[in-house]
């Protein structure tokens, strides 16, 4: 450890500074009028996100007849949303919850692998001169660009080549490329990351990687978050890759396992004439199930995010 | 991981050849670092980004006429046939207009709410960047069943508000003339949260006293918003606007999913080849020719780099501090 | 490969790694493609291999019950969006394995696999003798260019569906024809004005009234040839009878599916309505119509007075296709035949079985059912043996198109059906031949 303690307790006044800050209402003054109209606006936008989550959270308690015909957001039975459960259950001897399974360890181990990719590499581009800075940039932006219909067949053959279609790694090692992310990071430590910083740091002699731990990360908490959630969130819904990549029932993930499921029920295709008790409820269901660790994870990513971006803790 | 970094600290300040040699020896070994820092994710980008994407050019010159490839056998082929496709012009169509109308709506909706926002911090903002991040949790098959629902106005939640506009039923709704902006607000309901996450993230990145020195100048919000917070994230603003153009140019899912239900229930108005990428997507995997898709993609894919090539020249958007140049 | 970038001191040799990375990944792609499509049966058979098996969620019951009737076959059962199968098949083409041994999907989904980029179905002539095929309703679904690439599961044949205590409390009489049909709708119109019988909000009507009036939307001419002729005096007298009767209400503008119609079942306003056989259980009953017990009855599907026969429809009805690429044929088609034949499983299945044998086990399920007035039985059987053998299954989306070109514009800007089959006809030339089809107009 060579950071000298002045540096230390600048990063950790500015961190003070903004924790303080944090009590602060208000950025803006307003006139009263201003307060309303902002809150009416905010009020507005809230309706158009949250009423269609409030139908759906509302879906499971009804029978199909009942979505139909009540009103929109009355309540059905409470009791029915176990029932709904049940029935989920009740498909292949409970498959949907080895998808869920799979769908949290494909999400975790592509989100770890992404962030420990992508941060220093974020870092590397905005902080320093690494060869071909501006190449990089622009191939991961061309990158981000090509759709998935044209990589997914050499994809496809890629994954083959090496033997791993049908295993996790076919859906984990491509969706950990993260380019998305990459310029996030770039962006954030371009913008947020006080250069002077970075130079007492170095002046106190720390090498390059010190800087790195001790400064980059603490000061990247707000990025983290970030990441985490919107590299989760991607990995958590991805369809299209583990549909081509995955062969089998078992090592399905939800989306598609979920996809697969519906598809033979009435409750997307009321033409499908069908024995099994799952109908429009349950797809409710289901897709509350499957949204709520993408809410959770971005529950607890923002309060990495609000917090600011000074306000990462230094170590010691 | 050990830093092969060994510089000696606090060099005194003398200006003699020996320290530009070092200053330049350091310099040298500092880009090495970053190379180092850039590695995995260059191998990466290499296996998942440029590897596929070089395949897909190659695709893009390769004839398919058994649905495997015969390597650059097609020439240019492939594009000719992407042009003079009947579906091509309407597919062109379509996307412009839904450009016209998502690009200017998204990032103004984004950014305007970003603002709001951030105006006021407390427990009712919170609640509504909550609220705003949801629907992007909800995903696939769950998404287009309350798409079913939200357009019916028979059924939807916002049935008063269809019924005000004289919409009786679902195909009053979902008529082609209306799917540019049904895609917007589709597409604004799940991506709109996480970039209004993303830019708060970057609001709060502002430091305070920038922001109280102008409210003691007597700026109020609105002056605060323009003067001081929109430049300050001006880079996330045009990385927003890359994003935005480049990717809803390349619109496919929403019309893809919600075009598949509509006509399993028979209510047929959305074209399974509405969009160029739409169209890419049936060259491949309705008739099995991946070279007229990756053809079609690629061009999709230019139009929107040229966009991005435009906007990140004019505002620097690479340039860093520690840039040369 | 990192090494070399590492030690790049300058920016061309940078680019040299990366001129020299393009060229590795052409030779690595050279090495793995340029396999073509095996075109004939896989050769290497192996009495004991596995099979793969695609369903969807409500067949894996057909899976069971088969590995209990044979507890030594080894299936691997998996769960698929069938939509995708054509999708999946081009990608396993290109890895030259994968593919499933058998695959539960609509007969459109089979047309679809059966091109030359798909290449899939296995030809089941050799393997299924003629006495059992002729034992299948609706077989011609799954012929093409004389090869039988699937056996039928279930059909869904078009009949009249009506209210009989409805109808005999307004004294009317079932119609058999189509212009008993239009006469007694003008008659509704005036007489019980809110009541309907049939729908136009859909685009099931392409199948219910179009494939039910013979007209040539895609007639299979064999060779690849399709005679699509919408011009033809078969669908204009179909356009000018939905024409006639449009405007006067009696015709429901909410589709099978659509909430409005849900309101007419539920107020009992459906006093006639041309649909599938699965109707009575699926929509009728229950939930959707909410019909009340012993109301609902079938009747034949109409007919034109001038045709020799009764020409029917169909909206839906599946089969099981087998791959030519597997490598244990006798097992798959083995199980193809169990599941679409034994009476264990369709006998007691959701919808009418496409195997006449089955389906005369599976009418008990019907006679014990309340919701119909009278068995509706001989009429579901008879109309199996209707269904237009000349409506080809085609590799393209006839019904969307249908939609989009002539329902929407209808039901949204008004004009007659018998004015939009024009650009009907042109969107589906075309599309047929983008899929490569000979396009024949007479």
């Amino acid at each position: 450890m060579t950071l000298r303690a002045s540096t230390l307790r600048r990063a950790s006044t500015l961190r003070r500074r903004s924790l303080f800050h944090r009590q602060q209402e208000s950025t803006g003054t307003m006139t009263p009028v201003g307060v309303v109209i902002r809150f009416i606006l905010l009020l507005a936008f809230g309706v158009f996100f949250g009423l269609p989550l409030l139908w759906l959270l509302l879906a499971p308690t009804k029978t199909d007849v009942q979505l139909i015909q009540d009103f929109p957001l009355s309540v059905g039975s409470l009791g029915k949303i176990g029932q709904d459960w049940q029935n989920l259950l009740s498909f292949d001897g409970g498959v949907i919850v080895q998808w869920s399974i799979n769908s949290i360890l494909y999400a975790m181990s592509a989100l770890i692998l992404s962030l420990l990719i992508t941060i220093p590499a974020g870092y590397a581009l905005a902080t320093a001169q690494p060869h071909a800075r501006k190449l990089i940039l622009w191939l991961t932006l061309i990158t981000m660009l090509l759709p998935i219909s044209a990589m997914v067949l050499p994809l496809f053959l890629e994954i083959n080549t090496v033997h791993l279609v049908n295993t996790p790694w076919s859906v984990i090692l491509p969706t950990a490329f993260f380019p998305f992310g990459v310029y996030l990071a770039f962006v954030y430590y371009a913008v947020s990351l006080p250069k002077e910083l970075l130079a007492a740091a170095r002046i106190d002699g720390a090498n390059e990687w010190q800087v790195f731990w001790h400064i980059g990360i603490p000061l990247s908490r707000p990025l983290l978050g970030l990441l985490a959630f919107l590299s989760f969130t991607a990995n958590w819904n991805n369809y299209f890759l583990p549909f081509v990549m995955l062969q089998d029932t078992s090592v399905y993930n939800l989306a598609v396992g979920l996809q697969a499921l519906i598809t033979g029920t009435p409750a997307l295709h009321p033409a499908m004439i069908s024995d099994l008790p799952i109908h429009r409820a349950e797809l409710a269901l289901a897709g509350i199930i499957m949204a709520l660790p993408v809410a959770i994870v971005f529950l607890f990513s923002q309060r990495y995010v609000i917090s600011g971006a000074l306000t990462g803790s230094m170590k010691n | 991981m050990v830093s092969p970094v060994s510089s000696p600290p606090d060099v005194p300040a003398e200006r003699s050849p020996r320290r530009s040699q070092t200053l330049r020896h350091t310099r040298r070994v500092r880009a090495l670092v970053a190379d180092l820092f850039l590695l995995p994710y260059l191998v990466f980008l290499l296996l998942f980004g440029l590897l596929p994407g070089m395949l897909a050019l190659i695709l893009s010159f390769s004839s398919f006429e058994n649905g495997t490839p015969n390597y650059f056998a097609a020439g240019l082929h492939n594009f000719v046939l992407v042009f003079t496709d009947f579906r091509f012009r309407s597919a062109l169509a379509n996307i412009t207009q839904f450009l016209i109308i998502s690009v200017p709506l998204g990032i103004a909706g984004v950014v305007a709410l970003s603002l709001l926002l951030h105006t006021r911090t407390g427990w009712f903002a919170d609640l509504m960047r909550t609220i705003y991040f949801l629907p992007g949790a909800v995903a696939g098959p769950t998404s287009v069943l309350i798409a079913l629902f939200i357009f019916d106005p028979q059924v939807s939640p916002f049935r008063g508000l269809l019924n005000v506009l004289g919409y009786q039923q679902l195909v009053d709704v979902i008529q082609p003339g209306h799917l540019p902006l049904l895609f917007t607000l589709l597409g604004f309901f799940a991506g709109a949260g996480g970039w209004i996450a993303i830019l708060y993230g970057g609001l709060k990145g502002i430091p305070i006293d920038i922001i109280e020195a102008a409210q003691i100048d007597g700026a109020n919000a609105w002056q605060a918003a323009l003067y001081i917070k929109l430049p300050a994230i001006r880079r996330y603003i045009i990385y927003l606007f890359i994003i935005t153009f480049a990717g809803n140019i390349q619109l496919f899912t929403e019309p893809q999913l919600i075009g598949a239900s509509f006509s399993y229930v028979g209510i047929a108005t959305i074209s399974p080849t509405w969009s160029p990428n739409q169209l890419g997507y049936f060259f491949a995997f309705t008739d099995g020719n991946f070279g007229a898709a990756a053809a079609m993609s690629l061009l999709m894919v230019a139009v929107g780099l040229a966009g991005a090539i435009l906007v990140i020249s004019l505002t620097g958007f690479f340039s860093t501090d520690v840039s040369p140049n | 490969m990192h090494l070399f970038f590492l030690r790049a001191r300058s920016r061309h040799a940078f680019y040299t790694s990366v001129l020299m990375l393009v060229v590795s990944c052409s030779f690595w792609l050279a090495a793995c493609g340029g396999s073509g499509p095996a075109s004939s049966v896989s050769s290497n058979q192996d009495p004991n291999a596995p099979i793969t098996v695609w369903v969807d969620a409500d067949r894996m019951a057909g899976v069971k019950l088969y590995e209990q009737a044979h507890p030594q076959a080894k299936i691997n059962a998996v769960v698929v969006d069938r939509n995708q199968f054509p999708s999946k098949v081009l990608l396993e083409n290109n890895i030259q394995s994968g593919w499933p041994d058998v695959v539960f999907a609509e007969p459109d989904l089979v047309a679809q696999v059966s091109d030359t980029a798909h290449n899939f179905p296995l030809d089941l002539t050799p393997y299924v003798s003629s006495s059992i095929l002729a034992n299948f309703a609706g077989e011609f679904a799954c012929e093409f260019n004389s090869k039988v690439y699937c056996l039928r599961n279930d059909l869904a044949q078009n009949v009249l569906w009506y209210n009989a205590p409805l109808m005999q409390q307004f004294g009317y009489s079932v119609p058999t024809t189509w212009e008993a049909y239009e006469a007694l709708g003008l008659r509704v119109a005036r007489e019980h004005p809110g009541y309907i019988i049939g729908e136009f909000g859909d685009a099931f009507a392409l199948d219910t009234y179009f494939w039910g009036s013979h007209c040539p939307v895609h007639q299979d001419k064999g060779n690849a040839k399709l005679l699509i002729n919408l011009p033809d005096a078969n669908c204009t007298r179909m356009a000018n009878l939905l024409d006639t009767l449009l405007p006067t209400g009696v015709l429901s503008r909410s589709g099978f599916f659509d909430a409005g119609m849900t309101k007419y079942g539920k107020e009992n306003k459906i006093l006639m309505l041309p649909g599938a056989s699965w109707m009575g259980d699926g929509l009728f009953k229950g939930t959707f119509y909410k019909t009340a017990d012993h109301q609902l009855g079938a009747a034949a599907p109409l007919k034109w007075q001038a045709d020799s026969r009764t020409y029917t429809g169909a909206i839906g009805g599946a089969a099981w296709t087998v791959s030519r690429h597997s490598k244990n044929i006798n097992l798959a088609v083995d199980f193809v035949k169990w599941v679409t034949t034994s009476p264990k499983y369709l006998g007691h299945a959701a919808s009418y079985p496409a195997y006449k044998p089955t389906a005369d086990v599976w009418k008990a399920s019907l006679a014990s059912d309340p919701i119909y007035a009278s068995n509706p039985y001989p009429v579901l059987q008879q109309a199996a043996l209707e269904l237009d053998p000349q409506w080809n299954y085609v590799r393209f989306d006839d019904r969307t198109v249908f939609g989009i070109t002539v329902v929407t514009p209808v039901l949204t800007s008004g004009g007659t059906v018998a004015s939009k089959l024009a650009a009907y006809q042109q969107a589906i030339v075309q599309l047929a031949q983008s899929q490569g089809y000979e396009v024949v107009s007479s």
